[in-house]
């Protein structure tokens, strides 16, 4: 009877560590892989507009109503800008950490612009900064971001209404960039 | 020798428990981080500050980010509103009140699809491109066959699900899921 019970706690103490590792870990995997395909697909500190079959490949059940420009940002160097050219209608903003927290995101409805200059700042830089990343409105269209690591992922997401404007929607976020800040 | 296969045996089963447990917890089950309501599931706390990480690894575990609830609240259905499970071979009507958003969409999903095939806007509908009913609310019509009116494709066979992705919600609705109503899936026939 000892012998049945020592094996049933031997497997239930290891069904509670894989349970708990991966809960805690395959998501950070993930999210490390995703950021590696998104690397090899736009490079890193710059801007690519990802063509329906890639998104479907890199982000799957991603809705196929919104085109998606993707960056993913390393802050070793200093902070990264975005200037972002926004179509006209529905777009979003959303910046994720390497755990797939998504950090920061900013909609139409909030600021409804037509170009968008977004600094990324990793928040450690930030002398004293120990608030929660929150978008700095400063003059004009230009937002500074704290972000919470040294990399990350910004995904620029503009609606395409119509199959027919997505074409044009899509050489409207071509018109975007990310780089370094000068 | 029988150490060793009992050795086996536990390491075995333990692994599977593990893992069958975390599907099944990060899957909605015991409704212990997702919120029920009808045969729409939704994760409450999807990338927000407090996102727990049953909800994460819901989302990254599939290949897939979670958005900002306050940006987009996302509901998934693997079952009509009867408790069948949504099969393409059936056709499906999905109707009802979509207008707390600013937009929406809504999409066929695969259980266990790995392979990419939506290049294009099949198995997906866009609300700019709803017809709406004379009540103001949407017909939705599910079918891997042509049909009138707002037609939604499916694939010819297989398990399928629908998520409904509500864009730019009205403030109140994003934290507090239940409060608006949700579309009923009725199943029409199977072939």
């Amino acid at each position: 009877m000892s012998g049945r019970l020592f094996w049933f706690t031997a497997a239930l103490l290891l069904g509670i560590a894989v349970h708990l590792a991966y809960i805690l870990f395959v998501p950070r995997q993930q999210m490390e892989a995703k950021m590696s395909e998104f690397s090899a697909l736009a490079g890193v500190n710059k801007l690519a507009v990802l063509a329906p079959e890639a998104v479907d490949r890199v982000l799957p059940e991603a809705d196929p109503a919104l085109a998606v420009a993707a960056c993913v940002f390393d802050l070793s160097d200093g902070p990264v800008m975005v200037n972002a050219k926004i179509p006209h209608g529905y777009w979003l903003v959303s910046l994720y950490a390497p755990n797939g927290d998504s950090f920061y995101s900013l909609n139409s409805r909030q600021a409804d612009v037509s170009h968008l200059d977004l600094v990324i700042r990793n928040r450690a830089s930030a002398a004293g900064d120990q608030a929660v990343p929150a978008p700095q409105a400063g003059a004009g269209n230009r937002v500074t971001v704290r972000s919470p690591s040294l990399r990350g992922l910004l995904l620029l997401r503009a609606r395409v209404p119509t199959p027919a404007l997505g074409p044009r929607i899509r050489a409207d976020l071509t018109a975007s960039a990310c780089a370094p800040a000068t | 020798m029988f150490g060793r296969i009992k050795l086996a045996l536990t390491c075995l089963i333990g692994m599977a428990v593990g893992l069958l447990s975390a599907h099944y917890v990060a899957g909605g089950g015991l409704d212990l981080v997702a919120r029920a309501q009808g045969p729409w599931r939704t994760w409450p706390s999807a990338g927000l500050n407090t996102m727990d990480p049953y909800t994460k690894a819901h989302f990254l575990a599939t290949g897939r980010l979670p958005d900002n609830r306050r940006e987009i609240v996302e509901y998934e259905a693997w079952s009509d509103s009867d408790g069948r499970p949504l099969d393409a071979a059936c056709s499906y009507s999905v109707q009802g009140d979509f207008a707390w958003s600013r937009w929406w969409s809504i999409s066929v999903t695969e259980k266990g699809t790995v392979e990419p095939r939506r290049g294009g806007r099949a198995y997906s509908l866009d609300s700019g491109e709803i017809v709406l009913q004379p009540d103001s609310t949407a017909l939705v019509s599910v079918s891997a066959h042509a049909a009138s009116g707002n037609w939604l494709a499916m694939p010819a066979s297989g398990a399928v699900g629908l998520l409904l992705r509500f864009y730019d919600p009205v403030p109140g609705t994003r934290e507090r899921p239940g409060i608006q109503s949700l579309p009923r899936i009725l199943r029409r026939g199977c072939q």
